[in-house]
C-alpha cells in the first residue's frame, strides 16, 4: 500500500516537473493574531476563517501549482509580540503579512513592514490588515504598502444612521455612548459630523473606560436623561453587553446601535437585552439571498459556527488576496508590486455584492447589512432565540465614504 | 431629584458589590497578610461553576455550588501550594498567586473557550423591585446589596464576638504563641483562606449572571479588589465596606456631572478658557475607570494605613 502511495508521489511529481512548471515553492503568507492572552478571543475567531479559504483554493491548483501556505504567529496581543513575530515571519521567508489584531497592533505591524521596506526596498513586504478600524491607517498613515479590509467608524455609523433614517427608525434626538479610545472618538465625531444630513441633534456625549467598568447604570441614567431616540455607540465585547443589561434592567426604552454585537457569544450573554439592537454588519446570510445561505452553510459545515462579526472580515481579507494572487503570472515568487496592484484592481464578488480596494487609500469597499436583532430572524445564534433580520443591505457604492484629506500615499 | 436619588442608589449597590468581592481579600491580604493575585480568579472561577451547575441544580444550587466550590479550591490552593512557600516570603506568595492567575484564565479558557457564556439571572428574579422616576430598580441589585450587607454583618460578629474569630485573630497576630496553647494555627489559616476564596466565590456566581461572565472578568477586576483593601485599611472589614461604598458612590457622581477638566481647571484660573475648550476638553466622566487608582494614591500620601486600619501595618 505504501509502495504504490509513494509510485503515486513520484509520478505526481515527475509529471509536474515533465510539465514544465516552476517548482512548487509555497507562496507564504504570516498570519499575525493573539491567540494567547486576554485577546485570545480575536485569534480565535479568525483562525477558522484562514483554511476555509485557502484549502480550495490550495486543491484548485493554488497560484499556478504553488499552493498558498498561511503560517499563524501569535502575537499575544501585545505590541512586543507582534514585533517579535513579524521578524520571526521575515526570516522564515513570508513577505506577505495579515494584522488581525487590535488598532495598536496593527499599528505595530505597519510600523514593522514600513522600516523593513525601507530598509529593502527590493524585497518589499506587504500588509493587509483584517479588523483594525482605526480611521488613521486610510488616512495620514495610509501607505502603498498596507490595505484595510474593514470598515471605519464613520462608514459604520454613516451606514446605521443611512437606514434607520430611511425607515423612520432614527428620530430625532442622538446620544453618543462612547468607549474612551480612537474607535469611539471616531464614532462620536463621526455622529456629530452627520447630524445635518440625517436631519438629527446629538442631545448627549459621554465616553467610558474600556473594560474596567462593570456598573453601567450611571450612564445608563444619563442617557435617560437626555431623552435621546437613539444611542450610538462603537463599545463592544463585555462593554456592550454591560450596557445593554444595564439599559434592559432599568427599563430604558431607548434604540441601541451599533457594530459589534454579532461578536460570538454577545447575544448568548445579553440575552434578551439584546433584543431591538442595530448592528452594521459585514455579512448576513439573509441579506444575501440564496448565495449568502450558500455561503453561510458552506462555513457552517466547515467550521461549526455561522460567519459573523470580524470572521467575514477575515473571510475577505483571504477571498481578494487569493483572487489578486490567482491573477498574477506564473514565476517562481511573488512579485510584491503586482501584487499590490492586482488588489488594486480586484473586483471580488462576494454573496453580499461587490468588493473592490480603493487605490487613493486602500480602503476597501463593501457592502454593509444594517440588521436588528430579533426572536423571529432566519438564523438564531449562540444556540439563543434571537437572530439578526436584516433591515437594509447598502451596497459598497452605498456605504463608501470620501477619501481622507490627510491620507497622501507615495507611490514608488 | 430623581435622578439623584437613583445615582446614589446605584453607587451604593455597586459599592456593596465591590465589597462582596473584596472582602475575602480582606480577610487574605489584610488579615492573614497573604499577597493574594489570584483573588480575581477566584471571583471568575465562582461564575463559571455556577454557570455550569445551574442546568443541573437550578440558580440558587449553582450559586451554593459556585461559592462551596471555590471555598475548596481555595482550601487546595492554600494546604498544597502556599502553605510551602510560606515560610519563603512575601514575593514567592506574590509570584505563586501571580502564577495560579494566569493558570485559572487559560483553565477557564480552554474548557468555556475564549467568548462570554450564556449565564444570567432567570427569568423568575427579572422583576422591578420599585421604580424612581422613569427608572426601574431592578431586584437583582437589591438583592447583591442586601447579600453584601449579610456578608458584612456575618464576617464582622464572626471575627469579634465568638471564640472562633478571637482566636483567628490572635493566630494572624501572633502565630507561635497560639499554636504553643494547643491551637491548630495551620488548620486556622487554610479555613481562612478558604472562607476567604468562598467569600469571592460567591460574589462571582452572583455578580457573574448580573453583568458577563468571560475569561476577561478576572482582568478586569483584578486590581480593584486590592484598592478597596488598600483604602479601607489592611485587615479592616469595616474599613473595606466604608472603601467600597466610597468608590461606588465616587464612581457613580463623576459620570452625572457634566463638566470637563479643562472647565475645573480654568475656573480655578490654572488655564486659559481657550486651552480648556479644545486640548483639555476631557469629560470628567471618562475618568470613572481610573478614580479608584487616584483615590488609593491619595490614601497612600495622607493616611498610609488606610481609612480604618491600625498602625500595625
Amino acid at each position: 500500500m505504501k509502495s504504490i502511495r509513494l509510485f503515486a508521489l513520484a509520478a505526481v511529481s515527475a509529471l509536474a516537473l515533465g510539465a514544465g512548471a516552476a517548482k512548487a515553492d509555497p507562496v507564504k503568507v504570516a498570519y499575525l493574531t493573539p491567540k494567547t492572552g486576554p485577546l485570545a478571543f480575536i485569534g480565535a475567531m479568525y483562525e477558522p476563517t484562514v483554511d476555509f479559504v485557502a484549502k480550495p483554493f490550495n486543491a484548485a491548483g493554488g497560484w499556478n501549482g504553488n499552493p498558498l501556505q498561511v503560517t499563524i504567529y501569535d502575537d499575544a496581543g501585545t505590541t512586543q509580540g507582534a514585533a517579535d513575530r513579524f521578524k520571526q515571519a521575515i526570516a522564515d521567508g513570508a513577505r506577505i503579512f495579515i494584522g488581525a489584531g487590535t488598532s495598536p497592533l496593527a499599528s505595530q505591524n505597519l510600523a514593522d513592514v514600513q522600516r523593513w521596506n525601507q530598509r529593502n526596498p527590493d524585497d518589499p513586504a506587504v500588509l493587509l490588515i483584517v479588523g483594525a478600524e482605526g480611521l488613521n491607517f486610510t488616512g495620514k498613515d495610509c501607505n502603498y504598502y498596507s490595505f484595510r479590509f474593514t470598515t471605519t467608524p464613520y462608514i459604520r455609523q454613516n451606514a446605521l444612521a443611512k437606514v434607520m433614517k430611511d425607515k423612520g427608525m432614527l428620530g430625532e434626538r442622538i446620544y453618543s455612548l462612547q468607549p474612551d479610545y480612537t474607535m469611539g472618538r471616531e464614532m462620536e465625531a463621526a455622529s456629530d459630523e452627520n447630524a445635518k444630513t440625517y436631519g438629527y441633534e446629538v442631545v448627549g456625549k459621554a465616553r467610558h473606560d474600556v473594560f474596567k467598568i462593570r456598573d453601567f447604570s450611571p450612564f445608563i441614567e444619563k442617557v435617560r436623561a437626555a431623552k435621546p431616540d437613539t444611542v450610538f455607540t462603537a463599545s463592544s465585547g463585555s462593554d456592550l453587553l454591560l450596557i445593554l443589561q444595564a439599559a434592559s434592567a432599568s427599563g430604558l426604552k431607548t434604540k441601541f446601535a451599533g457594530m459589534f454585537l454579532d461578536e460570538p457569544g454577545n447575544l448568548a450573554s445579553a440575552g434578551a437585552a439584546a433584543l431591538g439592537g442595530y448592528s452594521a454588519q459585514i455579512f448576513n446570510a439573509e441579506a444575501g439571498g440564496e448565495a449568502g445561505e450558500a455561503y453561510r452553510a458552506a462555513f457552517n459545515t466547515a467550521t461549526g459556527r455561522d460567519p459573523v462579526a470580524f470572521m467575514s472580515n477575515g473571510l475577505i481579507t483571504m477571498t481578494m488576496l487569493t483572487s489578486a494572487v490567482k491573477s498574477l503570472p506564473a514565476g517562481s515568487k511573488i512579485n510584491i508590486k503586482q501584487l499590490i496592484t492586482a488588489l488594486e484592481n480586484n473586483k471580488v464578488e462576494w454573496p453580499m455584492g461587490t468588493l473592490s480596494m480603493r487605490a487613493q487609500d486602500h480602503q476597501l469597499q463593501l457592502p454593509l447589512v444594517v440588521s436588528i436583532v430579533l426572536k423571529d430572524a432566519k438564523h438564531k445564534l449562540d444556540g439563543t432565540d434571537m437572530g439578526f433580520q436584516p433591515v437594509k443591505l447598502l451596497s459598497a457604492e452605498e456605504t463608501s465614504v470620501p477619501v481622507s484629506a490627510e491620507c497622501k500615499m507615495v507611490r514608488p | 431629584m430623581d435622578t439623584v436619588v437613583v445615582a446614589l442608589l446605584n453607587g451604593v449597590i455597586y459599592g456593596l458589590l465591590l465589597f462582596m468581592i473584596s472582602s475575602g481579600l480582606t480577610l487574605i491580604f489584610g488579615m492573614m497578610g497573604i499577597l493574594n493575585f489570584a483573588h480575581a480568579s477566584f471571583y471568575m472561577l465562582g461564575a463559571y461553576l455556577a454557570f455550569t451547575a445551574v442546568t443541573i441544580f437550578g440558580f440558587w444550587g449553582g450559586i451554593l455550588v459556585g461559592t462551596l466550590g471555590v471555598a475548596l479550591i481555595g482550601f487546595v490552593c492554600e494546604r498544597y501550594l502556599l502553605r510551602h512557600v510560606r515560610s519563603f516570603g512575601h514575593v514567592q506568595e506574590l509570584l505563586l498567586t501571580f502564577g495560579l492567575f494566569f493558570a485559572f484564565e487559560e483553565l477557564v479558557k480552554l474548557f468555556y473557550g475564549p467568548y462570554a457564556v450564556a449565564y444570567s439571572v432567570p427569568e423568575s428574579l427579572r422583576f422591578a423591585a420599585f421604580t424612581i422616576g422613569d427608572a426601574s430598580y431592578p431586584f437583582f441589585r437589591v438583592l447583591i446589596g442586601a447579600t453584601a450587607i449579610v456578608m458584612f454583618a456575618a464576617i464582622f460578629c464572626l471575627l469579634r464576638f465568638t471564640r472562633i474569630g478571637l482566636v483567628v485573630r490572635a493566630a494572624v497576630l501572633n502565630p507561635d504563641m497560639v499554636r504553643a496553647l494547643g491551637y491548630n494555627v495551620s488548620a486556622i489559616f487554610s479555613a481562612m483562606f478558604a472562607v476567604g476564596a468562598g467569600l469571592a466565590g460567591l460574589a462571582g456566581a452572583m455578580g457573574g449572571a448580573y453583568y458577563t461572565t468571560s475569561p476577561n472578568m478576572a482582568t478586569e477586576l483584578g486590581v480593584i479588589v486590592f484598592v478597596v483593601v488598600v483604602v479601607g485599611g489592611l485587615g479592616s472589614v469595616g474599613g473595606a465596606l466604608i472603601a467600597s461604598l466610597l468608590i461606588g458612590i465616587l464612581v457613580n457622581a463623576v459620570v452625572y456631572l457634566d463638566v470637563t477638566f479643562g472647565q475645573i481647571l480654568a475656573t480655578i484660573g490654572l488655564v486659559s478658557q481657550k486651552t480648556a475648550s479644545d486640548l483639555l476638553a476631557v469629560p470628567l466622566s471618562s475618568t470613572a475607570g481610573v478614580l479608584p487608582f487616584l483615590l488609593m494614591l491619595l490614601v497612600l500620601m495622607f493616611r498610609p494605613q488606610g481609612i480604618a486600619g491600625d498602625d500595625r501595618a
